[in-house]
């Protein structure tokens, strides 16, 4: 009689143990599959380039050469940007974004006024646009990560 | 039998997860139709708008192929943002359900 209840009452800790397990095993799988966590640098990064960049694109209708160091400058926080985005875990959507501002946008932009000194603008004006709209759905996306 | 129980008590939650993965897809379906649609003539428009400053001589024809290769990166940008804002709505999903699950387990085995 006493080997039967604690048999019994053996298999009811094996059966709390064993869900136990089971439950923090499931949440810690599911948390490995969460995506980037709200960053605030990130943020704040996105949302000063964001007034940056189309700023600094609206002087070309003036000399490169008289912007170079503020063109250079937006480059460095692009490239940054898009090192921190890269190495953040889970965020290959938003260094994506990252990598097309910077490489698809804003490095062409730079390199034609570089090459002809002056932009005119009319031509200045939708690519400002295409920049800031690109960054602020950027900022946005920063937001709309999990705090 | 304990486990039985519990097992029980889980597969209760079946109907409570598919409700909220079912909420969030049919969100999901529909934001990507309407994004899809929004983008779409955003650029449509965009480039008509950049074909008659073209045709107004306002800007070269390598002007004109640079703003419309231009618009189709921010279109990548923004289509890629609507995928991260969905992600992290699923994250915001996984969480809750994590939560129900470790909350309901815990509660069954408090209960035994």
């Amino acid at each position: 009689m006493k080997t039967i209840l604690s048999a019994g009452k053996s298999t009811r800790w094996f059966s709390i143990f064993f869900w136990a397990t089971a439950a923090i095993g499931l949440s810690l799988s599911i948390a490995a599959c969460v995506g980037a966590r709200f960053d605030k640098p990130a943020l704040d990064n996105a949302t000063m380039l964001s007034d940056k960049a189309p700023a600094l694109m609206e002087k070309a209708t003036k000399s490169y050469n008289d912007n170079e160091a503020e063109a250079n400058g937006v480059l460095k926080s692009l490239d940054e940007a898009y090192e921190h985005a890269a190495a953040t875990k889970k965020n290959k959507e938003v260094a994506e974004q990252w990598r097309l501002v910077r490489d698809d946008m804003v490095k062409p932009f730079l390199t034609r006024w570089k090459e002809k000194g002056k932009l005119d603008k009319d031509f200045i004006k939708p690519a400002a646009v295409q920049v800031r709209d690109a960054l602020t759905a950027i900022v946005r996306a920063e937001k709309a990560k999990p705090k | 039998m304990p486990n039985k129980k519990i097992e029980e008590v889980i597969s209760g939650l079946d109907n409570q997860i598919v409700d909220m993965v079912g909420q969030f897809v049919r969100r999901r379906k529909a934001a990507y139709e309407e994004a899809a649609i929004r983008l779409k003539n955003n650029l449509r428009d965009d480039v008509i708008r950049y074909a008659e400053l073209l045709e107004k001589k306002k800007i070269s024809e390598e002007d004109f192929e640079f703003l419309v290769r231009g618009r189709s990166a921010q279109l990548k940008v923004e289509l890629l943002e609507h995928v991260s804002v969905s992600k992290s709505k699923f994250d915001l999903l996984t969480e809750d359900v994590v939560k129900l699950l470790l909350k309901t387990t815990i509660t069954a085995i408090a209960a035994l």
